[in-house]
């Protein structure tokens, strides 16, 4: 079945399409939230609620495009995982501070996918939410700031942080960095 | 976007396509029962608020129908009001009349007679029975009333007979003594009154008590002693 088909039943509440569009994207979706939870348990609670949310929504989505339904999909999984965690990590946001110093590394193309996700998980909560809506999930920084409830610059001044944080973890990891 | 950047997401994107989530379908199923279960409380909420409706719109009928009957009664007794006030009215205006009615009652008489009542009859049967037993009785009442008519014509037939022959006889004696008396105009010089004095002991005055009642008219036996 065609997925605009597929979302045009969901719309009109038939449980069959319901179904077809949770086993489609449950699995992305589920990663998207363990991206953002502080667990795989709060991250599965995040994505009923998610879930909940989406179908209820719904009705009012336009289809246009898959990557356009997937993008509503997973901002909506990540508001979701991040308004729990909201509080938390605006105190976090508050008492953190870094330099802002930027390192440029040519060599990252080569390394390990699990690597590269064992270090960005090393980040710190706040640092690590704000370089995932930004870098992965392609937030920009005004929204990031409307989601994280904090401000523009915050949410700019910790992406460089994080990144910084990042590159000199790999500069400790593996003796290299770059400009 | 940096290199760094740029390889981390590629690495998540590609994790991201790996992850399976195990508790798939025991999500599925918290979902539905609870997306279900809010379908199932909405469609009773729209069934009760359907029925409610239903209810509040009978009322909303009832009452108007109950107020429309009560104003077209209030019409009516007003009406009556009015109709009873003219009456009341009018018969204000009239003059009071008496009026007497006699009634003759005639004693009547308890009369026995046999009579077969029959049992296990119809209602109908002895409601004719009755009306003839009354229509019986109402006729004997009425032979009677008739005899006693009869008999009375009789007697006053009888009555007027001896009336009429005692009038016959009584213009039969009229003409030998009629007349008795002749009245004639003459002067007479009175003289000083003087203490009367019966000149003939045959002829006497006789004075008529107040209460005399007798009609008798016969001047020989009354006013002359013979």
């Amino acid at each position: 079945m065609q997925l605009e088909k597929v979302i045009h039943k969901v719309k009109k509440g038939d449980r069959r399409a319901q179904k077809l569009l949770f086993d489609k994207y449950v699995d992305r979706l589920f990663a998207v939230a363990r991206r953002y939870a502080a667990n795989d348990e709060l991250a599965e609670d995040a994505l009923f609620q998610a879930f909940m949310k989406i179908y209820t929504k719904l009705p009012e989505f336009e289809y246009i495009n898959e990557p356009a339904l997937v993008g509503w999909l997973t901002r909506i999984v990540i508001n979701q995982t991040l308004m729990d965690r909201r509080k938390e990590l605006s105190t976090l946001y508050k008492v953190e501070t870094l330099d802002e110093e930027r390192h440029e590394t040519s060599w990252i193309e080569e390394m390990d996918d699990g690597a590269l996700i064992d270090l960005v998980n090393e980040l710190p909560d706040g640092y690590r939410t704000v370089f995932l809506m930004n870098a992965v999930d392609g937030y920009a920084h005004k929204e990031i700031a409307e989601v994280l409830g904090i401000s523009e610059s915050t949410s700019r001044s910790q992406f460089f942080k994080a990144r910084k944080f990042l590159q000199k973890k790999l500069a400790q990891d593996y003796g290299q960095s770059g400009t | 976007m940096d290199n760094l950047e740029h390889r981390i997401k590629k690495a998540i994107e590609s994790n991201d396509k790996k992850t399976s989530f195990a508790g798939k379908e025991q999500m599925w199923s918290r979902l539905d029962s609870e997306m279900n279960g809010r379908k199932g409380v909405a469609a009773f909420w729209r069934i009760a608020a359907v029925f409610l409706g239903l209810l509040l719109t009978l009322g909303v009928v009832a009452s108007l129908n109950n107020r429309a009957k009560q104003r077209a009664e209030m019409e009516n007794v007003k009406h009556e009001i009015t109709r009873l006030q003219l009456l009341v009215d009018s018969l204000q205006t009239v003059p009071a009349q008496v009026r007497t009615e006699v009634q003759v009652v005639e004693k009547e008489k308890v009369v026995y007679r046999d009579r077969v009542v029959e049992k296990d009859v119809p209602d109908e049967t002895i409601k004719w029975q009755k009306n003839y037993e009354d229509a019986i009785d109402s006729m004997q009442a009425l032979q009677n009333v008739n005899a006693a008519f009869k008999a009375e014509i009789q007697t006053l037939n009888e009555e007027l007979l001896a009336l009429k022959n005692h009038a016959a006889s009584e213009s039969t004696e009229l003409p030998q003594s009629a007349n008795p008396f002749e009245l004639k105009s003459e002067r007479v010089e009175l003289g000083p009154q003087q203490k009367p004095s019966v000149k003939s002991p045959e002829m006497e005055m006789k004075v008529f008590q107040k209460n005399f009642i007798e009609n008798r008219n016969n001047l020989n036996s009354t006013i002359f002693k013979k």
